[in-house]
């Protein structure tokens, strides 16, 4: 029998005792299911450079400085651009991953680009696809839903954990320790125990009288049990380094000061503890209007760096066969320079979905043409088809999102149904564009 | 102004239009000119010719009504007829015609008294019908959607509507009831607002039209087709409501963020009445204010501009705020950024509570709540009026949160006039600009917040806004109205479906003109952002090829044009200000004012119509649905004409009647809940999670500070900062109106230890700075000090001022006494060690005497002899070493007293006679001079439980704080009250048996955070004194009350 078991059975053999009401607050079961992330480049990156490559048009602008000297280049079926660190990243996951070319963002608005490529709709309301995930297999976990910031819709379906403040989090899953000290307590532990113990002796005598209403009842179960089931956040802070072992920001490039190996490494940490599901990751800077080459290719390379750091920090926690990895942005920068040597917005883009050994992997479905603009695609077949395919657009990944983490059959999706005309067999391992 | 016929409109007018105002005559706002109206009209004709057996059975039944009695069997083929024809119209004729004739048999082959029964039963119903039922149900309320080409044309209930219909409107109704009683419950349900009912509630379940139907129906149907749960009188029948006082410190802590005063108590305990005035007077002030802003943003979620949200419109890289372009412009050239980026933030936070501050005024002036959406200016904080050209001034020009009444007058347009120039990294260079505008305020429909929060795209054209206005403020939730389309060929139409598409139609004929009435601001919100400032339309419209764009056009031509409910709007420069106004007069504004303030007070949604009757709990939950239904009802009624004779549109009155109510009184319960008595009740009452911002302010209020809170925090907006604000607001269920825009209603384990974060962090400073506050000025501790202990019969302290074996002084200590055993304890009250000195201050104790009331000695003991007495005990440091010694005096050359560093010794006292006894001793203090030696003369019980003045003062002060912490009456012999006397008892012995210095703070195991500024510079050591034991101990007790679930909810 493990700690939760235990606790579950020690709490209702507790409960048994005062007739609980209706609505039991159960102790969170030790989470086996698999653990879904998404990495959200802000800004917008420039999938020219990375995984949908082009190259420059003689008589057009200058799409990317890298080709007047050098070529596409294949990672097995994936080609890429030889820019940042991309060789590293593609030869080492390029049979881990699947690329998504050609997904029409329909805007060249931040606010709605972010909208549209992390909900699937760009009316707002919808939940984030981690929101959803978390909902439907884990929203009793203490952190199901970790959030970095970017796009995080929860449609109320559940509640995210903003962990922007790592000492903050320490805080409350330690209570009893100060901030400054780590060997200092507010009260001794002998007391608080004391304390406690008196305060659930306290909730089981309110929870005795038989005139209180459901508000009442629910509150006080609800209390009850959380107290009961705050194990879990010890064995989450039992795991988290010392901040001297901690990851830390890294000077991604001239602009752009980064902590996403931080988040990588405490996402995992909730994970491998059993107290979160899911987690939205952010690497900020992608939105490069000015000296595009000089920003994006260092940025780009942290971003690859870090992807590969999670994969290794997950093997080394035991759970990098759970992990799926949705990597993606607002949209995409545009095939040419501006007069300040940057690109602009837009919205034909990329996604990239990854896990350990996926038979889907090595593939790229979607296409663009030389001056990266969607092809349409046959949602059946998955290749080229100007009269039976359609673009893809955010909806469709979503659904096909939804479809591979089993959401879609899950209730709590069901008032988020996309109207799709077309369903895109995105994870079929046999097709590609 | 022209006026359109809309059909889309009646799906929100469903409830309250009447008379025979359906599709097929006008309205009082339709005009005659409207083809609707004409076809509408022959329609109705047409219904009529093409339902011949219907016309059949009218005429019959309107001739038996006027000239005669029904003839069994013509009634009875009438029926057949009826029912045949209209199923068959309904596409599943066969099944039922089958069915009729069975029931045709059936009754035939009935013996003649039952035929008789059926008979008078259908003379009963159509006379049943025609008195009570057509005209105060069907023609008042159904026909305004149940007509054909109504929006309930295409269901099976279509009626006729106008006079003279009666005959032809009942068959409807029976053939719908096909008389069977599940039929009947199915149409009961959807009178009652559930089955999905388009129109929503009609008639709640008590009202008497409800129970004319229930009769007609059960004629019909020979059974009861409404169910138990329905029509139950009282709905808070089995419940008590909240008294006075708990109703007083509720409204207080969750509205002011403060307890009631001892004024405002006395004045509401003289009646309901004067609760009610009490109420009133105490909206106001900074509580209430902050009330408002925290109500208002739960719906309209704009401070998610202040948790990092994009907002766009506040961006200095825009042209359109040319002072703000200009600042941003300027600062960046003489690499003041931070500067800009300061001033910017605080006029970012002062667009974006524009809104809220709005809805504040309004509500704090007595202002009628209708100028939420009509008022013709804004409220400017010195940073927007800077920006704005407000012209205001303001008593702190540095403060964010200062708002005043102004005008925005900062926008301009582009146009001839404007030249600019970007520079990259600099911003917008404006080398000159045509005039500011003279913005079109409309209320908080177009604050930039509002547009922003709520923006939209070149596709969606405001269709998101229109979405929240309606919801917000028109009690309509759109994307609930009509259930979605999945029809494929719905779906695949590209024939302009939202205009055309009846699939489409249902929603975008609501919607789409409230669409086109924020037709002025574009999808970042600025107002006309076009070339000229002609427009807002976007240019993949304007300049696409085959656009119907004319130049002047202000909204697009493939839509419906801007209007409200079936009337357009005609002043295209200001449709915002004429929708205000138009919202404003709708009565459904009321109603959706009620529901928009509802769970800021009730901390509980407003109920839904349960859709699926197939479900356990549906009866339950439409007959809680239907009471609160009703009771919003009256309350929006009154919110409109002024309640009990006050202005209209009062929302302090407003909120007074949801305080007064029992949905926010109702406390417990009378008898056990069944299952769905259990349902009905959810949300109702006392004992709501506080907010983190409610939690703060009760803490503060209470204990006198707010925890981790400074003034100091020049990263925050306002220098502002605490941590249940601004460090764990999410953890503990708070929203960032963002992502997480719904507040936790229950405690998870994440966020019970935030509780108890803040309970260890603030418990130990709460106790050390009241047990050091003067008597009287103490917010908490008024029953004991930090001396009294369990076992504390009296005690005195005294300042010891002898200083030689020549200069002793005596102290006394006296009280009543019981016979049995007692100790005599002598403390030094606040022993100090001088390091630079290296000295102690010494207490030394020469004679202990004791005397009866009558002045004779009882027992006497001599310092220097205490050893030798039987039953003597001394206290032992942390080392274990005793705290004192027998004292030889160098000067006189003997053993002269007992001396002590610390602590405490004790001699025994045994009690023979009831009286009252006088301790005194003879001391002096020695090594110090300038610390004074505070000598506590005391007599204890040996048994903390034995009734001692100590414990009764104990259990004084934990009913005093449990009513002030808990909101809780603690009687002080009540079991309850012995647990918490137990617990304050047991951590006592247990800090004692520790071993703990005496002090408040065990350094070694302990800390104290003390949020006072400088407070460390100052020499504090006797407030940490702690010679009893008893400060550490309500430090831990304190740990428990702070974190009880009564002080966690209220």
């Amino acid at each position: 029998m493990n700690r939760r078991d235990l606790l579950k059975q020690m709490s209702l053999a507790g409960a048994a005792l005062l007739m609980p009401s209706a609505r039991v607050f159960a102790a969170p079961e030790d989470y086996t299911g698999r653990f879904f992330i998404t990495l959200q480049a802000a800004g917008a990156w420039d999938v020219s450079s990375f995984c949908d490559p082009k190259v420059n048009q003689s008589g057009e602008p200058e799409i990317n400085a890298w080709s007047r000297t050098a070529s596409i280049q294949t990672a097995g079926n994936i080609a890429y651009a030889p820019f940042g660190n991309n060789a590293a990243f593609f030869d080492a996951y390029y049979q881990d991953m699947m690329v998504i070319n050609g997904i029409d963002a329909q805007t060249n608005s931040h606010t709605t680009g972010v909208l549209h490529n992390w909900s699937g709709r760009n009316s707002g309301n919808y939940p984030s696809l981690t929101a959803l995930f978390s909902a439907a297999n884990a929203p009793e976990l203490p952190l199901a839903y970790l959030n970095f910031g970017g796009y995080s819709e929860t449609a109320n379906l559940v509640r995210y954990t903003r962990l922007d403040d790592i000492n903050a989090l320490l805080s409350v899953l330690r209570p009893n320790v100060t901030p400054w000290n780590e060997d200092n307590r507010y009260r001794s532990d002998a007391r608080l125990q004391q304390v406690l113990a008196a305060q659930q002796a306290r909730l089981q005598r309110l929870r005795a009288d038989s005139s209180r209403l459901p508000r009442q009842e629910y509150a006080m179960d609800a209390y009850y049990q959380a107290r009961e089931n705050n194990q879990g956040l010890e064995d989450f802070a039992a795991v988290i380094p010392a901040s001297d072992q901690r990851q830390t920001r890294v000077q991604a490039n001239t602009n752009v000061s980064s902590n996403l190996l931080e988040q990588i490494q405490i996402s995992l940490l909730a994970m491998q503890s059993g107290v979160a599901c899911s987690a939205d990751l952010i690497c900020h800077g992608f939105d490069t209007h000015a000296d595009h080459d000089e920003l994006h290719g260092p940025l780009l390379g942290h971003l690859t760096d870090a992807i590969d750091y999670l994969w290794t920090y997950a093997d080394q926690q035991g759970i990098a066969d759970r992990i799926t990895l949705l990597i993606a942005s607002d949209f995409s920068r545009t095939p040419f320079y501006n007069s300040s040597n940057g690109k602009d917005h837009w919205p034909i883009g990329s996604a990239v979905v990854m896990e350990r050994n996926a038979a889907w992997g090595n593939r790229v479905v979607g296409a663009t043409d030389e001056a990266q603009n969607a092809y349409a695609i046959n949602p059946t077949t998955l290749a080229q088809d100007e009269s039976n395919g359609s673009i893809i657009y955010p909806h469709h990944v979503h659904e096909a999102m939804r479809r591979h983490l089993g959401l879609d059959l899950e209730s709590v999706t069901t008032p988020f149904a996309f109207n799709n005309s077309e369903t895109f067999d995105l994870f079929n391992p046999s097709l590609s564009t | 102004m022209k006026t359109r016929f809309s059909v889309g409109m009646v799906v929100a007018l469903c409830a309250i239009l009447s008379g025979c105002g359906g599709a097929g005559e006008e309205t009082p706002d339709s005009s005659s000119d409207q083809p609707l109206s004409d076809d509408s009209t022959s329609s109705v004709q047409d219904q009529a010719d093409d339902s011949d057996s219907v016309g059949d059975v009218g005429s019959s039944d309107g001739d038996n009504s006027a000239g005669g009695e029904p003839q069994p069997d013509e009634n009875s083929d009438s029926s057949t007829d009826d029912t045949t024809d209209n199923q068959s119209a309904n596409d599943d004729g066969s099944v039922d015609e089958d069915e009729s004739s069975d029931q045709s048999n059936d009754s035939t082959g009935s013996d003649d008294n039952s035929e008789d029964e059926v008979v008078e039963a259908d003379i009963d119903a159509a006379a049943f019908y025609s008195e009570n039922i057509e005209s105060p149900l069907v023609q008042a309320r159904c026909v305004a959607c149940h007509v054909e080409n109504g929006l309930s044309g295409n269901t099976d209930l279509v009626f006729i509507a106008c006079d003279a219909q009666a005959t032809v409107n009942q068959s409807v109704v029976e053939a719908y009831v096909d008389q069977t009683q599940s039929r009947a419950t199915l149409l009961l349900n959807k009178v009652r607002g559930a089955e999905n009912h388009g129109g929503g509630a009609v008639f709640p379940s008590s009202s008497q039209a409800y129970q004319d139907l229930v009769t007609f129906l059960a004629l019909l149907t020979d059974s009861n087709p409404a169910s138990d749960e329905a029509a139950t009188g009282g709905f808070f029948a089995d419940l008590t409501m909240a008294g006075t006082e708990q109703t007083l410190r509720r409204a207080a802590l969750i509205m002011n963020g403060r307890l009631p005063t001892d004024e405002e108590v006395s004045a509401a305990l003289e009646s309901e009445t004067a609760l009610r005035e009490t109420l009133r007077g105490m909206m106001t002030g900074e509580g209430f204010h902050e009330f408002l802003l925290r109500g208002a943003n739960d719906r309209l979620l704009t401070d998610a501009f202040l948790s990092g949200r994009n907002f766009d419109i506040a961006d200095g890289n825009s042209p359109y705020y040319a002072n703000l372009a200009n600042l941003q412009y300027t600062e960046f050239s003489n690499n003041n950024q931070s500067d800009y980026y300061a001033f910017r933030s605080r006029f970012a936070f002062g667009l974006a509570r524009a809104p809220l501050e709005l809805i504040a005024y309004v509500v704090e002036n007595d202002r009628p709540y209708t100028e939420i959406l009509t008022a013709d200016y804004t409220l400017l904080n010195p940073f927007t009026n800077t920006i704005f050209n407000g012209g205001l001034t303001f008593t702190d020009n540095e403060d964010p949160n200062e708002f005043r009444v102004g005008r925005n007058a900062g926008q301009i347009v582009t146009d001839d006039q404007y030249s600019a120039e970007f520079e990259q990294g600099l911003g917008v260079r404006i080398d000159s600009q045509g005039s500011f505008i003279d913005y079109p305020h409309a209320g908080l429909l177009n604050e930039p917040a509002f547009l922003n929060r709520f923006p939209t795209t070149e596709t969606n054209r405001n269709r998101a806004r229109a979405r929240w206005t309606f919801y917000h403020f028109l009690d309509l939730d759109i994307e609930k109205s009509a259930a979605r389309t999945t029809d494929p060929d719905a779906l695949a139409d590209t024939d302009n479906p939202t205009l055309n598409n009846p699939n489409c139609t249902v929603c975008h004929e609501v919607m789409d003109p409230v669409a086109g009435a924020f037709q002025n601001y574009n999808d970042e919100g600025w107002y006309r952002a076009s070339w000229g400032g002609l427009d807002s339309l976007p240019n993949s419209y304007k300049w696409e090829s085959g656009s119907p764009y004319e130049t002047g056009d202000t909204w697009f031509r493939d839509m419906r044009v801007p209007g409200f409910n079936g009337t357009d709007a005609n002043d295209n420069s200001a449709t915002l200000q004429w929708l205000g106004q138009s919202i404003t007069s709708d009565d459904r504004f009321a109603k959706a004012s009620v529901k928009f303030w509802w769970p800021a007070l009730m901390s509980a949604e407003i109920l839904e119509i349960p859709e699926n009757s197939d479900a356990a709990d549906f009866e339950a939950k439409l007959t809680a649905f239907e009471a609160q239904n009703a009771f919003i009802e009256s309350l929006a009624e009154g919110f409109r004409t002024g309640f009990n004779g006050g202005q209209s549109y009062d929302l302090k009155d407003l909120l007074v009647e949801l305080i007064m109510s029992d949905w926010f009184r109702a406390t417990a319960t009378t008898e056990p809940l069944d299952e769905g008595r259990t349902v009905q009740l959810e949300g109702v009452g006392t004992d709501r999670l506080l907010t983190p911002e409610e939690l703060e302010a009760k803490t503060r209020a209470l204990i006198g500070f707010a925890w981790g809170e400074r003034d100091d925090a020049t990263w925050t907006i306002d220098n502002m900062y605490s941590n249940l604000q601004d460090r764990f607001p999410i953890y503990y269920g708070g929203i960032d109106s963002d992502g997480i825009t719904d507040r936790a209603r229950e405690l998870n384990a994440l966020m019970s230890n935030v509780a108890l974060a803040q309970a260890l962090s603030v418990s130990c400073p709460t106790v050390l700075l009241d047990m050091n506050r003067e008597p009287g000025s103490r917010l908490l501790f008024d029953a004991v000090d930090r001396n009294v202990t369990p076992l504390t019969e009296f005690r005195e302290l005294e300042i010891v001022t002898g200083d030689s074996d020549t200069s002793r002084s005596t102290h006394n200590a006296s009280g009543l006494l019981s016979v049995g055993e007692r100790r005599i304890s002598l403390t030094f009250n606040n022993p100090y060690y001088d390091a630079e000195a290296g000295a102690s201050s010494l207490l030394v104790l020469h004679q202990v005497t004791i005397y009866n009331s009558q002045n004779q000695v009882v027992a006497s003991y001599v310092g220097s002899d205490f050893e030798s007495v039987d039953g003597f005990s001394q206290s032992t440091n942390q080392n274990g070493d005793p705290t004192g010694l027998r004292y030889y005096d160098n000067a006189v050359g003997a053993f002269t007293g007992w001396f002590m560093w610390s602590g405490s010794v004790e001699l025994p006292l045994t009690v023979t006679a009831e009286d009252t006894y006088r301790i005194s001793v003879d001391a002096g203090w020695r090594n110090l001079p300038e610390r004074s030696v505070e000598l506590s003369i005391a007599v204890n019980s040996t048994d903390p439980n034995s009734g001692s003045q100590g414990e009764l003062q104990l259990r004084q002060q934990l009913q005093s704080l449990h009513s002030r912490l808990l909101g809780q009456t603690l009687a002080v012999d009540s079991a309850e009250m012995d647990e918490n006397y137990n617990l304050l008892v047991s951590l006592w012995q247990t800090r004692q048996a520790d071993n703990v210095p005496q002090s408040a703070v065990d350094w070694s195991n302990e800390t104290c955070e003390i949020p006072i500024d400088g407070y460390w510079d100052q020499d504090r050591t006797a407030d940490f004194f702690d010679p009893f034991y008893m400060q550490g101990t309500w430090a831990s007790m304190m740990i428990y009350l702070l974190t009880d679930y009564h002080y966690l909810h209220e």
